[in-house]
Formats: C-alpha cells, sequence, structure tokens
C-alpha cells in the first residue's frame, strides 16, 4: 500500500494508523536547527469522529487509507439496515443504524447523499444540508398562533419528530436543516 | 453559470463558480468559500443559486454585508454585474462566466503575487541595509561563495538537494560554511555574507526550503568576543536595550532542574516519561541528543528572549557540530545560540581548526544517516584541505534573516516576510 513520509504531511491528508482511517486536519512542523524535525499532528478518526494528537519525527511515515467520497442514493431501509446506491457505479451499501446514526430521520427514498469509502466500504453518509419532509401526525395549533415562538413537535413521513412553530398542519412539507434538525421554513407545495 | 470574482487584494482574480445550490462565504474551515480575513464572520453570509435567480443573504455577520453599497438588512436578489462587499473584500457577480478558465489556470493566475506585502517588503530591504551597515562599520567584507558546490555539510538532520551538472553530483549549500572557511584558509580576515540557501523538507510557519541566510566570520574571535558582537547586532537591529547570556547547563537546571551534561541515559528516559508532553512514540528509541532536543524545544526554547535577545552558550559536546570542544571543560563545545521571544535566530562557533577532527565527526554524522535511512554525503571536501593547509583560528555565525524580519516587524509566518514561498517559487 502508498505511503506518506514525514515530508508530504500536509492538512488533508487522509491515513490509515491502527487499521483505521484518518484525516489529518492539523500539521505543525518543529525543528531545532540541528536536530530533528518534529511533526506535530491532530489527525480525525473518520469513523467515529475523535481527534488523535500525534507526533512523529522526521523520516517516519504513514499509510494511505484508501478514502473516496462519491455521490450515493438512499433506496430503502430493512429495520435496523439501511441501503444506498452509488450513482456513478450501482453498486449497492449497506449500513447499520450505528452508522447512519441521527441521519436517519431525514432519509427520503430516492434522496442524493454524500458518502465516504474506505477501503470500497461506505463509513458515513451525510444527506443534503437542507431536505424537504411533509408532516404526517401533529397536534392542531390553537387559533390566532401565527407567531414563530411557539413550537411544538411534528412527526414526518420519516417517523422523526422535528420542532417547528406552532401553525405548521398535517400534510404541510417542512424544510429542515440536517446539520442542526431544526425547522428552517414552510415550503408552498402548490 | 453564475460566477463571483474577487476584485481586489491578494486573491484578486480568484472566481468561484455557482451552480445551483447553496454556499456559505466565511471565514470557517468548512465554509463553501472560505476567506481568511478576520473581519469576516465564520459563516457570514450565503448564496441561495436557484434556476432562475440568485439571493444573497447575510448571516447576521459581525461586520455586515453590502451590496452595490447599501447594508444588505436580509436578503436581495443579484443581478449581473452587482457588486458585493464584504469586509475589505470586494466581489462582482455575474450570471454568466465570461471566462471558461480551468482551475489550475485559476490558480496561477491568484498565485503569482506576493505573500508579503509592499510595505514588509520595503521594511525588509531597509532592515537589510541597516544589518550591512553593521558590518560595514565594524570594518567586515562582504563576499559571495557558490550557492552550487561540490562539497556540502554533513550533518545528521540537514537534508541538501542535489544537483547533476554533467555527470556529477553538487549541492544546493544548506549555509555557505564551507566557501567562506576556505576564503579564511585564504588569507581574507572579517566577512560577512547573505546568501540564499537551501534545506529540504523543511515548511512550516518558521522554515522555508529556500531562505536567506547572513553568515560572518572574523579571525582571532574569542567566542566572548563573538557572543557580544552578535548580542549588540540583535539589539542594534530588533531594538532592545540589552541581551543575556545563559548557559545551556543552567538553563535545564532553571527550567527543568537536572544537568544535561552530566545526567544519564536511564535518568533522562525517567525525566521524558515523567513530563506530559507529547512525544514519538517511539521516543525511546532515540539517542540522548534527540532526547535533550525534544526537552529543550518543548520547555525551554518557548522560555528564551521574551524579555531581551538570549543567547545560549556551551552546548553539550556530544552537539558540536563544527565548533571546538572547549579546551578546558571537554563535556561541552564553544557553540552558542540566539534567541527571541523562543524564536531560534542564529547559531555560532568558535570553529573547529583540526582536519582529522572534522573526519571522524563527518564518518559518525554519515554513520547515523545511514541508520536513519539517508544518502551518505561527501566526507572528503575543499574545507578540510583548506583545514590542512591551515584554518586561522576564528568565530563564526549564521544567522536567519527570515526569521529577524519576521521578528523586527511582528509577523507569525515566514510566508508574511518572503514574497515567494516554496509551494509558488
Amino acid at each position: 500500500m502508498a505511503s506518506y513520509k514525514t515530508n508530504d504531511f500536509r492538512k488533508g491528508l487522509r491515513v490509515e494508523i491502527d487499521n483505521e482511517p484518518y484525516l489529518m486536519i492539523e500539521m505543525n512542523f518543529v525543528k531545532p536547527g540541528k536536530g530533528n524535525a518534529l511533526y506535530k499532528c491532530k489527525l480525525r478518526n473518520l469513523i467515529r469522529g475523535t481527534v488523535l494528537d500525534r507526533t512523529y519525527k522526521g523520516g517516519d511515515s504513514l499509510e494511505a487509507a484508501d478514502v473516496e467520497e462519491i455521490d450515493c442514493q438512499f433506496l430503502y431501509r430493512q429495520t435496523d439496515t439501511f441501503y444506498f446506491m452509488n450513482n456513478s457505479d450501482y453498486d449497492q451499501y449497506e449500513l447499520s443504524e450505528e452508522q447512519v446514526g441521527d441521519f436517519w430521520k431525514y432519509l427520503k427514498e430516492g434522496m442524493k447523499c454524500h458518502a465516504v469509502l474506505w477501503n470500497g466500504n461506505p463509513i458515513t453518509i451525510t444527506p443534503p444540508n437542507h431536505v424537504e419532509l411533509t408532516v404526517e401526525f401533529c397536534e392542531p395549533g390553537a387559533k390566532g398562533d401565527t407567531a414563530t415562538n411557539v413550537t411544538k413537535p411534528v412527526k414526518v413521513e420519516t417517523g422523526a419528530e422535528i420542532i417547528c412553530p406552532a401553525f405548521i398542519e398535517m400534510g404541510n412539507v417542512i424544510k429542515v436543516d440536517t446539520r442542526t434538525g431544526d425547522y428552517v421554513e414552510r415550503v408552498n407545495t402548490k | 453559470m453564475a460566477c463571483l470574482i474577487i476584485t481586489n487584494g491578494l486573491d484578486q482574480g480568484r472566481l468561484f463558480q455557482l451552480p445551483e445550490g447553496e454556499y456559505i462565504l466565511g471565514r470557517d474551515e468548512t465554509a463553501d468559500i472560505q476567506i481568511e480575513l478576520s473581519a469576516i464572520s465564520r459563516r457570514h453570509a450565503a448564496f441561495e443559486v436557484g434556476p432562475a435567480e440568485v439571493i444573497l443573504r447575510d448571516l447576521e455577520s459581525s461586520n455586515g454585508t453590502y451590496h452595490n453599497g447599501e447594508l444588505v438588512k436580509n436578503s436581495v436578489t443579484l443581478e449581473d454585474g452587482d457588486a458585493i462587499q464584504i469586509a475589505d473584500l470586494t466581489l462582482t457577480f455575474q450570471l454568466e462566466s465570461t471566462s471558461d478558465v480551468p482551475d489550475a489556470e485559476n490558480k496561477m493566475h491568484k498565485d503569482f503575487a506576493s505573500t508579503a506585502t509592499v510595505e514588509t517588503l520595503k521594511a525588509r530591504s531597509e532592515l537589510l541595509k541597516r544589518l550591512r551597515n553593521c558590518f560595514y562599520e565594524a570594518g567586515f567584507d562582504e563576499v559571495e561563495t557558490p550557492a552550487l558546490s561540490a562539497d556540502t555539510v554533513v550533518d545528521r538532520y540537514l537534508h541538501p538537494i542535489s544537483v547533476e551538472v554533467g555527470s556529477r553530483q553538487y549541492w544546493l549549500q544548506t549555509s555557505p560554511e564551507f566557501g567562506m572557511k576556505r576564503l579564511l584558509a585564504s588569507g581574507m580576515e572579517a566577512i560577512f555574507q547573505v546568501c540564499h540557501v537551501y534545506r529540504d523538507e523543511e515548511a512550516g510557519p518558521f522554515h522555508n526550503l529556500e531562505f536567506t541566510m547572513v553568515e560572518w566570520y572574523r579571525v582571532g574571535d574569542t567566542t566572548e568576543q563573538a557572543i557580544k558582537f552578535l548580542g549588540e547586532l540583535a539589539i542594534t537591529l530588533l531594538e532592545y536595550d540589552r541581551y543575556e547570556v545563559i548557559s545551556y547547563q543552567q538553563a535545564f537546571q532553571n527550567i527543568l532542574e537536572f544537568d544535561p551534561l552530566e545526567v544519564s541515559d536511564q535518568e533522562l528516559v525517567g525525566i521524558i516519561a515523567s513530563l506530559d508532553f507529547d512525544t514519538p512514540e517511539d521516543w525511546r528509541g532515540m539517542g540522548k541528543d534527540d532526547w535533550l532536543d525534544l526537552l529543550l524545544t518543548e520547555f525551554i526554547q518557548p522560555r528564551l528572549g521574551l524579555k531581551c535577545p538570549c543567547i545560549l552558550r556551551d552546548y553539550p559536546a556530544s552537539q558540536s557540530a563544527l565548533a571546538r570542544i572547549h579546551p578546558t571543560n571537554p563535556l561541552v563545545a564553544e557553540r552558542f545560540e540566539l534567541f527571541v521571544k523562543g524564536v531560534e535566530l542564529a547559531n555560532g562557533y568558535h570553529e573547529l581548526l583540526d582536519a582529522d577532527e572534522l573526519e571522524r565527526r563527518n564518518i559518525k554524522a554519515n554513520a547515523l544517516r545511514q541508520l536513519d535511512d539517508r544518502p551518505k554525503l561527501p566526507s572528503d571536501s575543499y574545507l578540510s584541505a583548506a583545514m590542512r593547509h591551515g584554518l586561522p583560528d576564528c568565530c563564526g555565525v549564521a544567522l536567519g534573516f527570515d526569521r529577524l524580519a519576521m521578528l523586527a516587524l511582528d509577523k507569525t509566518s515566514i510566508n508574511q516576510v518572503i514574497p515567494f514561498p516554496f509551494p509558488r517559487a
């Protein structure tokens, strides 16, 4: 497998440490005039999101991680397994509930997503920043409740609960920010 | 396709294409259009690009977003040719990108410019003039020696760049040391040089592969005299009223409470293990000098030269490089370094004169290089010939001019004081 020498170290490098993929998010070069160089790195685990501090000395090397970013489509969910399809080669991937995390809330069949593959297997899935979801159930809002600061939970088509302003009704389509889980606005469907 | 073009500053001409979608402009790493200017908020403004129109929305930025000179209260629909101002940055919006410049050319277009401002380059020129004057006033002659030479310094951790000329291997100099000592052996007495030197694999806020070195030698100087000249040069150029001198041994005793000259390997390993700091995983496999360097870099260097320039003297004999061993204390070499605000600025020696000793040190350095999987460097040189002929007793000092400029002009990155760092050289 390809490897990177310290001389190649830079922000954005994808490397493998203890059999897990990492992204180099910071790299500081330190060198006394006559001494060996030190490379002080911060690395983010691409599966768990945890950050690792590691110092390497001049001449050390790290294995390159075979990491690829692709566009894919959410196909369907079967109990705890989520099925996706690579948009360019139509390969299908299975992800567990744990791997998908909170993003299950926004996944609609046919939705375009972004995936990170490691050694050809998906490790993370990211939905678009904004998704539109139909409200399947909610308590009716009190009459005259048009202010946006009065909120209530609603249940959307994916089965997730989203906090919305009180004026949202069943059958409305709402825009949700998948990065924060927040309601953005009501979408006009006609 | 709609696009945005930066119309001022260093990034002038940079173009961002806007296919349908939503784009955040800001200082944040995750921003789609990332601009590293402090007056720009992390998430400053958003561009919502639809099939028919493009909407600019201010994201409650601290310094506001201006559209054709007017503050954007919430959002505006952009029209072809609109001017957008965000902090110091001005952009033009175009509905159709007029140029179909490929990305790579676009990058070249942007990278032609100096990373140092014109103001800084002028101040750097002034500093260089003052530095040269210090040497002329002290009676030094300015010299020039080859940047490309058949010889190179043999050091475990210096990686010279080799260049093939004809069928012979030459080296870009990591310092002008060999050439200048040949001049001393040829009869010159007080010489200085300002030149570019090259060290492979060195890149960071304080390092660039090619950098400017000021190096000087004076025949007859003692270590005391050489330290005095260096200290006075530093306070003149950096405008301090004094400098201080501390021994390597004393600095370790003051800060880490052990004697670096007498400590055993075992004790040193125990000391490092007891301290909480980032070390390479396999640090135990390194040697004593590497361990001392780890501690010096982490704990001592950041505290040197905070009040005034600080000269650290009498390095361990094992780190003598090309300095002579102290005639009455074989534990130390007559080597000294200058630090200002924790930055290593200069390195000086009472020079080694013994050609046989040079050869022994070269053999040792080459053995260590081979241990590190580094190529062996030529041990025989014009310098050893000059030393056999007779190098007069002298002291020499090398000072990094780019770092001096960083300190004098209060800059945090070497890229701010040199126009074209290696990635855009």
